[in-house]
């Protein structure tokens, strides 16, 4: 369960997110759609305590970020598939991971089978990885603390189809299991297959958010996504 | 009949037990020799005081202890460089934002990232200790001389303590600048300045003999630090240990992570 409420978010004059309040209950996929730099990514951020909100709270299991004793194994979160040490190997990087979040080794082979990282890729240093393995490694990282809340940005970034469709999967039987999961991205299409919920923002500002269902009801998304996101949106750049 | 609300929000249990302090030391520990840059630093070093030691030894005074002290040359340039990239390592990778995501309290982040370079320093000067018996052997037989065993505890523990402080001012340093080119060119120029500073004039060399690490300490490298020396020493770490670390926690802790 992850809940925004009135967060707004001021840079030096400039406004990234304007009075946000959402909810993303378990057992569901929720997208977070919006042209890039709507917010999706700094609200996210804020989620997990990397930047404070001028106004407003967001809380996750019913508690700040912050205050969650050892909260890699409550919430999995990707939201830079670049903020791996280039020198380390994928299993290492793992490996760290486990051991700070209590995790027992056995578990890295496991996660990293998951995400489809073979045995070799798990030993080469991430310097070599595509984006593509990245996301996977990051995801991997995500799913190791086997939390019940999942924080993705834009995870299907660098994906070839086969990786989408895999983690169109993952992410439906993790919120088949229960889990609340946040995924943003700007891919509609990729989107509207796997999301229960929509919640669409544009310069900073909730658009629209209900289940998809009802949003795209009548036409489909991206004609929503289009009435609801101007040029202008992207001004607050 | 008996109506019964139902909470709309399921009760989550987060009765998980935060991350022992001791494995966060464990992790960072591992983070510090598991790349390049915290293998090669402890390795470089190593070489290069085992190299001017050899040097002294065959061309000054072929002494244990001599050979140790002389090592204060390398380590009093290279152990601050290797506090300053300990911890300044995840900002240079973006990588502070995956290790905060597991740990929030970022506070405990910062103090756990003072052990691994001070366990690297007291794996450097065990080494270094074990190698100075060595070359004097092999100088002694390599000469045909009686090789001169001296060596005084006291002062090899004083140049250890000196040494952990060297490093330890390092992390503070660069804790409080989170740069480690800009710490390291700190570092050098602030070392020539005190040389300058303290040859200057009176009133400089007073100013160094209270505040320039490297005056304050020398008195723990000859093995005996009266109660003014001891209070000079503690004036100076608070000065360049302390404080930095302290302002640097605080930065650290306030700060966005990208």
């Amino acid at each position: 369960m992850i809940e925004f409420t009135g967060i707004t978010k001021r840079y030096r004059g400039r406004t990234a997110l304007d009075d946000v309040s959402f909810t993303v209950p378990p057992g569901s996929v929720t997208g977070f759609l919006g042209p890039n730099g709507a917010g999706k990514t700094t609200a996210m951020r804020i989620l997990l305590g990397h930047t404070r909100a001028t106004v407003g709270t967001a809380t996750v299991l019913g508690s700040r970020y912050a205050e969650l004793p050892n909260p890699g194994r409550h919430v999995g979160s990707l939201l830079d598939a670049g903020a791996v040490h280039p020198g380390r190997t994928g299993r290492e990087t793992l490996r760290i991971a486990a051991r700070m979040m209590g995790v027992p080794i056995p578990q890295v082979d496991t996660v990293l089978n998951r995400v489809g990282l073979t045995r070799r890729e798990g030993s080469t240093r991430v310097r070599a990885y595509s984006l593509g393995m990245r996301q996977r490694l990051g995801i991997a990282q995500a799913l190791l603390g086997e939390p019940r809340v999942l924080v993705l940005d834009e995870p299907a970034n660098g994906l070839d189809p086969q990786g989408m469709a895999w983690l169109r999967t993952l992410v439906r039987s993790l919120a088949d299991d229960g889990c609340a999961v946040l995924l943003s991205s700007h891919l509609l299409h990729e989107v509207e297959q796997v999301a229960d919920r929509i919640v669409m923002i544009g310069n900073g500002r909730v658009l629209a958010a209900g289940s998809t269902r009802e949003l795209a009801a009548g036409h489909d998304l991206e004609h929503l996504y289009f009435q609801l996101t101007t040029p202008t949106d992207r001004s607050a750049e | 009949m008996i109506s019964r609300t139902v909470s709309t929000t399921p009760a989550i249990s987060v009765n998980s037990v935060s991350i022992p302090f001791h494995r966060l030391i464990d992790v960072e520990t591992r983070k510090f020799f598991d790349t390049l840059v915290g293998q090669m630093l402890t390795v470089v070093t190593i070489v290069l005081a085992i190299g001017i030691m050899t040097g002294f030894a065959w061309f000054m005074e072929p002494t244990v202890q001599g050979v140790i002290m002389i090592s204060g040359a390398v380590l009093s340039i290279l152990l601050p460089a290797m506090g300053i990239l300990a911890v300044t390592s995840e900002w240079s990778h973006g990588t502070a934002s995956t290790t905060f995501a597991l740990e929030p309290r970022r506070v405990r982040i910062v103090a756990a990232k003072l052990f691994p370079p001070v366990i690297a320093t007291a794996l450097t000067c065990a080494v270094l200790v074990g190698v100075a018996f060595v070359i004097i052997g092999a100088v002694a037989a390599a000469r045909g001389v009686a090789a001169d065993w001296t060596f005084d505890p006291a002062a090899t523990a004083g140049w250890f303590v000196v040494n952990v402080i060297l490093v330890l001012s390092g992390v503070a340093l660069g804790t409080l600048i989170l740069n480690a080119p800009a710490a390291i060119i700190f570092v050098v120029t602030s070392a020539m300045a005190w040389s300058l500073i303290a040859v200057s004039s009176t009133t400089g060399a007073a100013i160094a003999s209270w505040l320039d690490i490297g005056t304050t300490t020398t008195a723990l490298l000859d093995g005996r630090a009266t109660v003014d020396d001891l209070e000079r020493i503690a004036i100076s770490i608070t000065v360049w240990v302390l404080l930095p670390l302290i302002v640097g926690a605080v930065r650290v802790v306030r700060r966005e992570v990208r």
